[in-house]
């Protein structure tokens, strides 16, 4: 059975298209080549082949759903996905190959270029030398007739139908049709597995202004969305903060759920002096529990029913902290 | 190796790659990355300036702190981190500045939403703490001019 765990970064590109409304993911073939549109910045950044497997990963585990696609030529060497196409003789394979328009002389039968009738004085047979005044019926001496487009080789050699070879330009690697990566590529939808991942969507104002009073009711300033400015000078913003005397409550809501959060409030707390904090997560993520132990970052699941419970233990806590680091300093 | 060996030994990046090494963390993080950033220059700034301090003993017994940071950072600047000058250092009106020219890293300070170079500020700050054992914060000023001049202002906390 397939994985159905999601990565931290999935499961952040899962809900950053539900956040943004985005259900589909549409190929696109633009000036920059084939991107998923919307999608052009991590493509540039790191390949659209990671995207692409990416993509398939959450695709297996049930996320999307594919629902239609388009063969792409890939380079064989390093699998970048815009190549360009030259042809080349099929003689000699070489790709300086020039298109020529053949035409007749149907009075003395010559065949050549139409490059070979055209002279200074203008158009004249290179055989008979007769001086050609345009295309008209064929039995007109001074006629000529279009045979038709050929191409040309640099060694000579004459095709209609030329081989292709295309060239890669992120390896410089050259490849034929035979040779080269040619594989369908998808447009994708989201699942109802996706949606039902964020079915159950808290309320988190509700639920910041509830920790707001709490706060307040033991004498804390509060102050929701909060910027402070941390000892290395960097402003961090807070989903909320309480004050009192030096010390300082740091309040963060999760979007997504995930470590990346978590640890953000991490570094964040590290910078503000005499700071505690807690983590209000909306998704009921238990692993985020032994790590905010090993951060020394509150853990408070808002998706349980008496979660307010556990942010009131969590100041009573710090208060007795308090008063026990009273009683230290004066023993 | 020896345990000397090992001590002495330098490891090289290119500037490009530190920078790309580093600025994963604002990527990743944002402002949190920045202040782990800051926080792991400020212990590595400390560190360094420890171990310099060791191995510059006899030459520090009859200098200031502000001629100690002026040696440690012309040894920081011989290992290629560009040529740093102490413009103003008063311990008693809490105030340094640092002017930094030729910085190696000068494009990680463009990752965030205005030119701030935390590794800097962090390194340095280390190193204050370490010579005159007072913590000194730095500001949050844009520090880099139109010529690339990284200007770094301290003040006492």
């Amino acid at each position: 059975m397939a994985d159905t765990v999601l990565s931290e970064e999935e499961r952040r590109f899962i809900q950053e298209l539900l956040d943004s409304n985005e259900t589909t993911l549409k190929l696109h073939f633009g000036m920059q080549g084939i991107v998923y549109e919307t999608h052009e910045a991590i493509i540039h950044e790191r390949g659209f082949e990671y995207f692409d497997e990416f993509l398939l990963g959450l695709e297996k585990k049930g996320f999307l759903k594919k629902t239609d696609n388009v063969y792409n030529i890939f380079c064989p060497n390093c699998n970048f996905p815009n190549v360009y196409s030259k042809y080349s003789c099929p003689t000699c394979h070489t790709t300086h190959v020039s298109r020529i328009q053949l035409v007749q002389h149907p009075f003395c039968g010559y065949i050549g270029r139409k490059s070979q009738f055209q002279t200074d004085l203008g158009l004249q047979c290179p055989s008979c030398k007769t001086e050609i005044a345009d295309e008209q019926p064929s039995s007109d001496k001074s006629s000529y007739k279009t045979i038709g487009i050929s191409l040309e080789c640099e060694n000579s050699h004459r095709f209609v139908s030329p081989e292709i070879s295309h060239l890669c330009p992120n390896c410089e690697a050259k490849f034929n049709d035979r040779e080269s990566n040619y594989r369908a590529i998808y447009n994708y939808e989201l699942t109802q597995k996706a949606f039902d991942m964020v079915g159950n969507v808290i309320d988190t104002e509700a639920a910041i202004a509830k920790v707001q009073r709490l706060l307040e009711n033991r004498g804390y300033t509060t102050d929701k969305n909060d910027e402070l400015v941390g000892f290395s000078s960097s402003t961090h913003v807070f989903s909320l903060t309480g004050k009192k005397d030096s010390q300082v409550l740091l309040f963060d809501v999760a979007n997504i759920g995930g470590n990346d959060e978590l640890t953000k409030l991490l570094g964040k707390k590290i910078d503000i002096e005499n700071s505690v904090a807690t983590f209000l997560d909306t998704k009921g993520n238990k692993a985020l529990v032994s790590l905010g132990q090993v951060y020394g970052i509150n853990i408070v699941n808002l998706t349980e029913e008496k979660w307010i419970v556990n942010v009131e233990n969590w100041m009573a806590g710090l208060t007795s902290n308090d008063k026990k680091k009273l009683f230290d300093r004066l023993r | 190796m020896s345990k000397m060996e090992k001590e002495n030994r330098l490891v090289c990046f290119s500037p490009t790659g530190f920078q790309r090494f580093l600025s994963v963390l604002h990527r990743r993080f944002g402002s949190a990355g920045d202040s782990i950033l800051f926080s792991m220059a400020r212990d590595f700034g400390g560190h360094d300036t420890k171990l310099m301090l060791e191995s510059l003993e006899q030459d520090t017994e009859q200098k200031d702190e502000q001629d100690i940071i002026s040696m440690l950072l012309d040894a920081i600047g011989s290992l290629g981190w560009g040529d740093h000058v102490v413009d103003k250092f008063d311990l008693l009106g809490g105030e340094i500045t640092f002017t930094v020219s030729d910085n190696p890293i000068i494009d990680l300070c463009d990752t965030g939403e205005s030119p701030q170079c935390y590794f800097m500020k962090g390194v340095l700050s280390g190193m204050i703490r370490e010579v005159t054992e007072i913590d000194f914060q730095p500001s949050s000023h844009t520090c880099r001019d139109e010529n690339n001049i990284c200007r770094l202002f301290f003040t006492r906390k």
